[in-house]
């Protein structure tokens, strides 16, 4: 019997670490693809000169589909402006981009440590600017 | 007791290992930001070549404009640069254009000017190997911070990456 109840008191515990290996599994997982769809978007960018609307809804469809989040949630901020490649360094030129993605779910058993649905999430922001290929017409 | 030492010891190792999943997982993720970067930095700097020697057939490259854009990038890349703020962060650009001598920058001061033709066998400071075919930009990015890992016996104290960018000019 006293067995029983340590094991009672025990498995919840161990139960924990199995789902905590989940979701740290499924969190690195959808931020490599996160990574690998701003570097298509990226890349597509480079060639358009700015962040087309077709690339702003494709990148936020894909990463909407892979973290199961509203597009809304999706925060984008960047050039949407055509930049043209030069030949002398201009910072007006480059394409700017900031793209962040609430990842919830941080910690399994949030509610039994007492941490509430807001700490148990972070925002994941990836900033950088890029150089546009774009020629001028 | 022997239950509670047994349950300790299942404990404390379940502890180490999400402790290394975690630790891995960020280290994978800094090496793929810090390779992204490095790639940025050298398709932006390989933009910049004199145009009237490309119109005289020769790529050139104009290594004080590409090492403002490297610069500025690594200013500006996040979290790179709110990394790079609690440790140190390390450039080299490696300019291989139609002068035939390539120049090496290390955080934007030449430190050497190498006589070569194409094709030249190129090995980079960590033993990477590769074969210069046409003009290109080289750029490894070394990026020193605290330990990477919270568990005593791992210590990762530096990522390093580098990138290549090639331009295929037509006298190649």
């Amino acid at each position: 019997m006293k067995q029983l109840i340590v094991l009672m008191a025990v498995l919840p515990l161990m139960l924990i670490f199995i789902m905590q290996y989940s979701f740290e599994q499924h969190n690195n997982t959808n931020i490599g693809r996160l990574q690998n769809y701003i570097y298509t978007a990226k890349e597509q960018a480079k060639q358009d000169g700015y962040f087309t609307d077709k690339t702003i809804q494709t990148l936020k469809s894909e990463i909407s589909l892979t973290f199961e989040i509203d597009e809304a949630e999706v925060l984008f901020e960047g050039t949407t402006v055509p930049k043209y490649r030069v030949n002398q360094f201009d910072e007006r030129e480059l394409i700017y981009y900031k793209i962040g993605v609430p990842i919830s779910k941080l910690m399994a058993g949030a509610k039994l440590f007492g941490i509430s649905a807001e700490n148990n999430k972070m925002m994941y922001t990836i900033e950088n600017y890029t150089a546009s290929e774009r020629l001028l017409e | 007791m022997k239950i509670f030492i047994v349950f300790l010891a299942i404990l404390i190792l379940n502890i180490s290992f999400l402790t290394y999943q975690g630790d891995m997982g960020r280290y994978l993720r800094m090496q793929n930001t810090v390779k992204a970067i490095a790639e940025e930095c050298g398709a932006g700097a390989a933009l910049f070549f004199d145009t009237p020697q490309f119109a005289e057939g020769y790529l050139m490259a104009e290594t004080d404009e590409a090492l403002k854009h490297i610069a500025y990038i690594l200013l500006n890349s996040q979290p790179i640069h709110e990394l790079s703020n609690k440790g140190t962060l390390k450039y080299q650009a490696i300019f291989f254009d139609d002068s035939l001598r390539s120049r090496t920058y290390l955080n934007g001061i030449l430190q050497r000017t190498i006589p070569f033709t194409f094709p030249y066998y190129y090995v980079d400071d960590q033993g990477y190997e590769i074969i210069v075919k046409a003009p290109s930009v080289v750029v490894t990015l070394t990026l020193s911070t605290e330990d990477l890992f919270r568990l005593p016996f791992l210590e990762v104290t530096e990522i390093s990456r580098s990138a290549m960018y090639e331009l295929k000019a037509k006298n190649n």
